[in-house]
């Protein structure tokens, strides 16, 4: 038994690294951009998935952590391994301040404000006070790192393996930490929040500490990010960039770690199947597949394997023949 | 010339009065979207993709059936309201009872998919709509020049915001309404047809959108994204005014419309930002908007 699971882990772990052999230019490019994004949607499932807090402005933090990596690199000439630490822990400085007043928010107006949050990031990152530091809207270019030289790789191989290694790390870090106690106390928040308080968790610092560590995590994706794509300006973290990461983590299945692998190639891989299926109009297509997505894995993709899997019985949801009743939005009040 | 605060006076009243138009649809959009969330828990995504088919209904009826501004500005309205109703009745209907987040993502992929189709089908350039003969030229206030177009779609919308906040405060099926945002299980049981009242709401909501499209047809150009730089805005003023507060979408529509245009006159590099500076402050002091009322 054990000798099998390692072989499935080493075969596994043999598919991620065998395209940096067989694959190069854009199409590896387009690998490597897919586990920058996986980093990303790993940290907003951290928030969302496992705590139950709505951001839709994980884009921000992803913003956040790319210039930070880019601005140490080219102004004050840190190697650009070292950009990594110091993005996530720009993001998630930001992330645990974003904490504190969003304890005070729950569901659709968390998702509201942290969105509010992703329209501001690339208005603020345009601003002329800034210039200096930022480029404007004009951004930064940075410079591919080279391969060491006792390596005998191109930059594109070495660059896949590089984030995969990172990747890889992120998420035996968030699978060690989504263990027992603190998974629990998680989730305890997530399903019921009062019930979790009775039981002497205490809610506002599980919260903000995964605020923290979710923004931290997808800032260091975005210092990755910064590094593959060699180049941050304003409009690359457009606040469809933070509803890419959303679509990406209830796509791939929220609460789930391969789920945001399965996430991260939705969102990296369908904007561009569409363009191939109709050129003129590729969101309509992306717009159905999402929308289709939903209907059929309301779960993600990880729910849906779970679901196939293991032949067990699905638990009965289906909600019968009436008009089920929409979910309590606001009172409506004229006063 | 005369100055007021140092600025010239035109220059003033000229963004405020473009501030006080931006508020008009921040209004009807930020009211559309209020009602909405109230009854269905829905953050209406699809809201700016429907003000512009607005736009674009009151352009096909002019250009495909010679139906003019004034019948369109009714007919584009129930059009779209219906398209609205079908929507909601065929796909939204089906993500009750699940998370909030499956609508919000499902209406975000209907907007893909309607903006996707309007840009597949006119391009994204921007189609003319010319200004009804009737509101041409403009009016001298003294103090201003002001295009009578502007004037109208202020006071028009102002009118329709009063219309649909008495619509909801006096009428029986306002009442209802607030009922069902308040308690939908117990209003059904009281034997109102609460899908029937979901329906109609999110058709109304989508007709205030509509209808704010075709005001807007004649200033900006008809086209596939005018509705994507609204709605990121109105979101901002949803969570400034506080959720569920009709009177609240109607005030600080306006009121951050009026603050925006004022910025750009007396620090222009803030005016993009301003609404969402206003709403971190907002957010700090009262969490549950200006005039909402804490959960």
């Amino acid at each position: 038994m054990n000798a099998r699971r390692t072989a499935l882990w080493l075969f596994g772990a043999a598919l991620l690294v065998a395209p940096a052999f067989l694959m190069s230019g854009y199409r590896l490019f387009q690998l490597t951009s897919m586990a920058v994004y996986a980093v990303a949607i790993l940290g907003l499932d951290i928030v969302t998935g496992y705590t139950g807090q709505v951001s839709l402005g994980h884009g921000a933090f992803y913003a956040i952590g790319a210039y930070t990596g880019a601005i140490l690199m080219t102004q004050f000439g840190w190697p650009y391994w070292a950009t990594l630490p110091a993005g996530g822990a720009a993001a998630a400085l930001v992330g645990y301040a974003v904490g504190f007043p969003a304890l005070r928010l729950t569901g659709p107006y968390l998702a509201l404000v942290t969105y509010a949050l992703a329209v501001a990031v690339p208005q603020i990152l345009r601003a002329r006070a800034l210039e200096s530091w930022t480029g404007g809207a004009q951004g930064i270019v940075v410079t591919a790192p080279d391969p060491p030289a006792f390596l005998p790789l191109s930059q594109d191989a070495y660059l896949y393996l590089f984030t995969l290694a990172v990747a890889a790390l992120l998420f035996l870090l968030a699978r060690n930490m989504l263990s027992g106690r603190q998974l629990r106390a998680m989730i305890a928040v997530r399903d019921h929040a009062l019930a979790a308080e009775a039981a002497g968790i205490d809610i506002a610092r599980v919260k903000t500490r995964a605020f923290a560590v979710s923004a931290g995590i997808t800032g260091v994706a975005g210092a990755l990010g910064a590094i593959v794509v060699q180049f941050v300006a304003p409009d690359s973290f457009a606040a469809t960039l933070s509803i890419a990461l959303f679509v990406g983590l209830v796509v791939g299945g929220s609460a789930s770690l391969p789920g945001a692998l399965a996430g991260a190639a939705f969102v990296q891989f369908v904007p561009n199947l569409a363009e191939t299926v109709n050129k003129s109009a590729p969101g309509v297509i992306y717009g159905v597949l999402l929308v289709a997505a939903l209907y059929l894995m309301p779960s993600g993709v990880a729910g849906a394997l779970r679901r196939t899997l293991p032949a067990r019985l699905r638990t009965s949801t289906s909600p019968g023949k009436a008009t089920p009743l929409p979910n309590k939005g606001a009172t409506i009040h004229v006063d | 010339m005369m100055m007021v605060f140092g600025v010239p006076a035109p220059l003033l009243f000229g963004q405020l009065l473009l501030g006080l138009i931006n508020g008009a649809f921040y209004a009807l959009l930020s009211l559309g979207l209020a009602i909405i969330f109230g009854l269905l828990g829905i953050i209406n995504f699809a809201h700016g993709a429907l003000f512009m088919m607005g736009a674009f209904v009151a352009w096909m009826l002019l250009n495909y059936l010679g139906i003019g501004y004034w019948p369109a500005l009714i007919l584009a309205p129930v059009i779209v309201g219906a398209f609205g109703l079908l929507l909601e009745r065929t796909v939204i209907r089906r993500l009750y009872g699940l998370d909030h987040l499956y609508g919000l993502l499902l209406t975000f992929g209907l907007a893909l998919v309607i903006e996707g189709l309007f840009r597949n089908e006119y391009g994204s350039s921007g189609l003319p709509y010319q200004i009804p003969p009737q509101l041409q030229g403009a009016t001298n206030l003294g103090f201003m020049f002001m295009p009578n177009y502007r004037g109208w779609v202020v006071f028009v919308a102002l009118v329709v915001c009063l219309a649909t906040w008495l619509l909801i405060d006096k009428t029986p099926l306002g009442a209802r309404l607030r009922a069902a945002t308040e308690n939908a299980a117990l209003v059904q049981a009281f034997g109102v047809n609460v899908p029937r009242l979901v329906s109609l709401t999110y058709a109304g909501g989508v007709a205030l959108a509509a209808f704010a499209g075709v005001l807007a047809a004649p200033i900006d150009s008809v086209n596939p994204n005018m509705g994507t730089y609204f709605i990121n805005v109105v979101f901002a003023v949803v969570v400034i005014g506080g959720m569920g507060s009709i009177i609240g979408s109607i005030i600080t529509g306006f009121g951050l419309g009026v603050v925006e245009g004022l910025t750009k006159v007396f620090y222009p590099q803030a005016s993009s930002t301003v609404i969402f500076l206003v709403m971190v402050i907002v957010l700090l002091v009262r969490p549950a908007g200006l005039f909402g009322k804490a959960a």
